[in-house]
């Protein structure tokens, strides 16, 4: 909005009025908003024909009492309750906690000090989200991506190149990686100021869906199962933005480009490398390479078809009775552990924490499109979208079908950077829901902007 | 003739809703429209309009966005959601509903018909 030039009594009006309203983030908004009201009120007295000098006594009597309208403004502006979202997030942090149990017991060993150092790390970072306003992130979406870049792709390339003579398994990039689940969020920062542009605009974000695989394909020999994520979410906000006209352009041939584009690149993807063929095969027939590439989801499934739905499974053929003796020594431990759980314990208690997230996730979602602006649904969006990713992709696991054995459950995982994610997604959503209210869209091309994305 | 506080308070929103049926509006355009449109009987304050509008918002009846407006100055509009619209729907019904009660107990129509 564009600035008053105040008079010290307007000013002093104002000031009165901010100073009854408890929540200061609402104080510029709501600033602005009287600044601007009282603008125009003088504009008209003086249309009217009242002179200069009389201008100014009569608009602030027009506004009325400053303590009076303060105190209405206060209660009308509060931040959005927000323990809806976080107590469950608490709650699966706390059952993370006695998954890490059950794995550790079955492994004999319990890292303990990095879980706990991770779990505070995530705390104090929820805790910091939940105090900043993201939405001023705005203004600094191309060089968030910039930087993103900058510091998951050429960094550990440029790491690599010198001290490790280009081996394709960069150490920095094994930590860095994890990045990519916060990507969605920077594609939303970027989807928004793309509004408007009908199909370049369109073609402009499909390109960037692609940015998290093609990246990490290029430059490493990765499972890329977090780019893989990244890129599902970004592409579920695409589809949302297009459907809600977003583009301006003709959304069931945008829809129909972007779903044909995805397939054909996953198709030539898939079949140009013959080890990844192997492995989308072997998930859908795992007798084809029983020793190879079937082996684990052979596992897996066994454990399933030899569950019950409470309590202990019945006795395993040999072969996976070894698995379950040795769950949590290997890397397969991820994998199999929503099947074992279900085993040891029975499938209902395997699929509570999923329904959990499910029913959690629905919340969120109906919350998400409640926010008033367009920026805020999609940050929300995003968040979701990345939690909603993970969770179909672990269960897939679950259910016998791992396209990516290190998909990792929300919350519920042995993987501590993926857990530090989860809580920083949590905390950045929880942020994005109590400041609602305090950025107002831009409309573009001097069009009304108020979409709802359902 | 004044109006009593509380009839008007109550109705308010339902007549924002209305104005903004119509086009997306700015706080000071709507506290003009309403005066005009009523003879100004609804007269209303800043410190009325803005908390009220900040509630229908948090609503989901409405929402706002910047735009620059016809005096050339960059103002916060306000706009109908579809939630809003259907809201508009209800309150326009409900208020005939009682309004025509009202009147025809004050014109006595319905008893005497009875009798």
């Amino acid at each position: 909005m564009r600035a008053l030039r105040e008079s010290e009594r307007e000013r002093a009006f104002l000031d009165t009025v901010c100073a009854q309203v408890r929540w200061r983030a609402a104080h510029p908004a709501i600033r602005s908003e009287l600044a601007d009201h009282m603008e125009d009120q003088k504009e008209a007295l003086l249309q009217s024909g009242i002179v200069r000098d009389a201008t100014e006594e009569q608009n602030l009597r027009q506004m009325g009492e400053p303590e009076a309208l303060g105190l209405l403004f206060d209660a009308s502006y509060r931040p959005a309750a927000t323990f809806g979202v976080l107590a469950p997030i608490a709650l699966y942090a706390l059952l993370g906690v006695v998954f890490r149990l059950f794995v550790y017991q079955m492994s004999g060993s319990a890292p303990w000090r990095d879980f706990m150092i991770a779990l505070i790390l995530g705390a104090l970072g929820v805790a910091l989200l939940f105090r900043l306003n993201l939405y001023r992130s705005i203004r600094f979406g191309w060089i968030a991506f910039a930087a993103f870049l900058v510091i998951v792709v050429v960094f550990p390339s440029v790491y690599s190149a010198i001290f490790e003579q280009m081996s394709f398994r960069s150490r920095p990039y094994e930590t860095l990686q994890y990045l990519w689940m916060l990507f969605p969020l920077i594609y939303a920062l970027l989807l928004y100021r793309l509004r408007g542009l009908g199909f370049f605009g369109v073609f402009a974000a499909a390109a960037l869906v692609g940015v998290p695989v093609l990246t990490s394909m290029v430059l490493y020999w990765s499972g890329f199962y977090l780019e893989a994520l990244a890129s599902f979410a970004c592409i579920g906000l695409l589809i949302i933005a297009i459907r809600s006209g977003f583009f301006a352009c003709k959304k069931g041939v945008a829809i129909a480009m972007l779903v044909f584009g995805v397939l054909l690149i996953a198709a030539v993807l898939i079949i140009a490398e013959p080890n990844r063929l192997a492995r989308v095969l072997a998930v859908l027939n795992p007798a084809r390479d029983p020793q190879g590439d079937g082996w684990l989801v052979l596992r897996i499934r066994e454990l399933i078809s030899h569950a019950s739905i409470f309590g202990a499974g019945s006795a395993l053929p040999t072969v996976t009775q070894e698995v379950v003796a040795r769950f949590g020594e290997s890397t397969n431990s991820q994998s199999l552990l929503l099947a074992m759980l279900a085993y040891r314990y029975g499938i209902a208690v395997a699929a509570l924490p999923v329904l959990g997230l499910v029913a959690w996730l629905t919340y969120g979602f109906s919350r998400a499109r409640k926010i008033g602006s367009t920026l805020g649904k999609l940050l929300a969006h995003a968040v979701l979208l990345v939690f909603a990713a993970e969770t179909v992709l672990s269960v897939a696991v679950f259910l016998g079908y791992p396209l990516w054995y290190s998909a990792v459950f929300p919350f519920l995982t042995d993987n501590t950077m993926a857990f530090e994610m989860n809580l920083l997604l949590a905390g950045m959503l929880a942020s994005v829901l109590r400041t609602d209210g305090l950025f107002l869209d831009t409309s573009f091309r001097q069009k009304k902007l108020h979409l709802r994305l359902e | 003739m004044g109006l009593d506080k509380t009839l008007v308070t109550r109705s308010t929103g339902m007549l924002l809703l209305k104005l903004l049926q119509e086009q997306d509006m700015y706080g000071y355009q709507m506290i003009e429209e309403l005066g005009r449109r009523s003879d100004q009987t609804f007269s209303l304050k800043a410190g009325t309009l803005y908390p009220l509008l900040h509630d229908l918002w948090r609503q989901g009846l409405v929402v706002s966005y910047e735009k620059t407006a016809e005096t050339g100055r960059l103002r916060k509009f306000y706009s109908l959601t579809e939630e809003g619209r259907s809201t508009l729907t209800e309150k326009t019904q409900e208020w005939a509903a009682f309004s025509g009660a009202v009147n025809k107990v004050l014109t006595g129509g319905a008893s005497l018909a009875r009798v």
